[in-house]
Parts: structure tokens; sequence; C-alpha cells
């Protein structure tokens, strides 16, 4: 055989062997996996290279190589779940470099980092003042995670005291022009509600390049043409508003009638709403 | 028709009033009218605010004013 049908016939066959290894090797983010398997991906990638433009001229050694690496790879993988003593070894312990706001000298020598090095990477977590840091540990991946003092921390609406109404994901339900079944079907909508709410903005389904849906049901669309200025959804709003406006007659009824048992039933209904209006705005508004 | 009443009724009469403008705001689609909707919305709640206040000023001076 020449040789380049023999580089072809390799690379292709190594093609798809390697990308039906890659699905094997599992889901890890290539920047953020542990050194380890940082080597086992680099020497994988090398083999096969190396197999692909036939500088490993027996086919069968090269292939054992790559099955050694991936059959390791995995292997290590189930063992560090069922072992905990095991997993230690391999994926080594991650290292408090600040605790209580202070700094552990010692801890930073063993691991060979630097104080700049430390700051920098507390810099990346936004954590420009040291003075604001309660916890930071040096992750086996080399990232350093910060935990930030209580009082340094973002305001959540929990600080607040304030209440907020719960919210699911947002589910994407057209894409490129075409209906996503699935999402639709796992919020309990379907096409003809989709095809109505579209008809109600006057828009076409050809013309629609994203739309999503968020938990209290408000569709947003992404138009392929964007000269068009869509109604932003607000039906919360919008009832809320209603509410507000039904309360503000009702005592204006109230006022103005002279029959005293229709002005009792109308404050009586005024109160209610206005109850009402008070339990639902974390839910409207918010 | 007493001060007091006349008072609740300015109030429930702003209080429609600004409702009824955040409606206008959220229902139109022409940019400018929605903003203007929206300030007015803001003034009548404002005024909403400061006849508010003036009620239960009313209601401390003379007490007899305050609805059953």
């Amino acid at each position: 055989m020449q040789l380049w049908m023999q580089v072809l016939i390799r690379s292709l066959s190594l093609f798809i062997l390697i990308i039906f290894l890659a699905r094997i090797l599992g889901k890890r983010n290539i920047a953020r996996v542990p050194p380890y398997r940082f080597i086992i991906y680099h020497v994988l990638a090398i083999i096969a290279a190396l197999i692909s433009v036939n500088v490993i001229p027996n086919l069968v050694n090269g292939l054992i190589a790559i099955g050694v690496w991936v059959i390791f790879s995995i292997a290590v993988d189930y063992l560090s779940m069922k072992s905990k003593w095991f997993h230690d070894l391999i994926h080594g312990k991650e290292t408090v470099l600040i605790k209580h706001g202070k700094i552990m000298e010692e801890n930073l020598q063993k691991e060979r980092l630097t104080g700049e090095e430390l700051l920098r990477e507390l810099r990346y977590k936004d954590a420009f003042n040291l003075a604001d840091v309660e916890f930071a540990v040096l992750e086996n991946t080399g990232d350093i995670n910060v935990f930030l003092k209580s009082d340094k921390k973002p305001v959540t609406p929990h600080d607040l005291s304030i209440k907020v109404a719960p919210q699911a994901e947002p589910q994407t339900v057209i894409l490129d022009g075409n209906i996503l079944n699935e999402p639709l079907a796992s919020l309990g909508l379907n096409r003809e509600w989709l095809c109505i709410q579209l008809e109600n903005m006057g828009v076409s389904l050809d013309n629609v390049f994203l739309g999503q849906v968020d938990s209290s049901g408000d569709l947003y669309l992404d138009l392929f043409d964007d000269a068009i200025e869509l109604p932003q959804p607000k039906v919360k709003e919008m009832v809320y508003a209603n509410i507000e406006k039904s309360q503000a007659n009702l005592m204006t009824f109230a006022l103005e009638t002279e029959d005293k048992e229709a002005k009792a039933m109308y404050t009586k209904n005024a109160e209610k709403l206005k109850e009402l209006m008070e339990k639902l705005e974390p839910y409207l508004l918010r | 028709m007493t001060v007091g009443t006349q008072m609740a009724k300015a109030i429930a009469t702003v209080q429609s009033a600004a409702a009824t403008m955040k409606t206008f705001a959220l229902e139109t689609q022409d940019e400018a009218a929605k903003q203007t909707f929206q300030e007015l919305a803001n003034t009548f709640d404002d005024a909403l605010v400061k006849l508010q206040g003036r009620q239960k000023y009313i209601e401390e001076q003379e007490p007899q004013y305050k609805q059953q």
C-alpha cells in the first residue's frame, strides 16, 4: 500500500476513534482539570497524532497505548468515586490560603505560590482589597476561590427582606423560526397558545429568530427584522395596574353612593382588593 | 359632605387616575407617549402620598371627620 493511502486510512479511522473516546472520557471543563487529567489528554492527543502520520508504524502498538491511557483514566475516575482515600491520593486536597481574613503563609510556601500570584487570583474574583476576604482556598485544579466577608457580599433580596416571586428557568420555545415542542410541553403550553401569542403581537413565525417563555408565561421574542419594535411583555404589571384601578373605583363608589348597604359593600370590597394588592405586589411587580 | 369625605373622594379619584395612567403607559406602543404616561403616573403617585398625609392631618385635628 502506498504511504499516502496508509496515512489517509489511519487518520480517518483515528479521527472517528478519538471523537468517540473523547465522549467516553466525559464532560470536563478543559481549562479546569486536575493536572493528571491534563497529562492524559495530551498523551492521548500526541499518540493519536503520531499514529496518524505514521511515526508509529505498528498500528497495534499505538492502539494498545491509547487503550491503556483511556482505560486507566476511566478506572481512576471510578476508584476516586468509590474511595475517598484514593480520591485524595490522586486529586490532592485543596489548600486553605486565607482563613479568618489572614493569609496562611506556610500553605502559600507549600504550594510554591508567591504573594503576587495570590493577589492576582484574588483580583480575578473581584477581591481587590485583601481586607474584604474572609476565606480563600486553592482548589486542586489550581483555581483560587474566594469567600468574601459577610458585609462585603452582594446584596440579595433576602438581605433587604424583600419578598420576591419565585422564578424557574425560562424555556426557549422558538429557535430559527422553528417551534420546539419539548420545552413548550414542559411549561404546559402548546403550539396553539404560541400561535395566538404571535398573532397578538402581529409577528409571523418565520420572522422569529428566538423566543423564550419565562416561568410567569411572558413570551419574549427576538426577530430577524430588528426594525420592528415589539411590545415588551408586561402582563403582570398590567394586572396590578388594573387591580389598583378597580380598587380606586370602588372607593369612589363607596363615597358617592347614598345607600348605606351599598356603601358598606363597596368599602368592604375595596378593602379586600387593597389586601389582595399588598399580597400580590411581590409577585406582580418584582 | 364633610371635608373628610371630600378628601377621601379626592384621594380615590387621584388613585384611579394614577392607575389609569399606568395601564395607558403599559398599553401604548409609542415610546414618547409611554414616557409621558409614566411621568403623569409618577406625578399622581406623588400627589396621592401628599393627599394621604393631608387626610391624616385632618383626621388628627378633627376626629369627627374620620370615616366610619
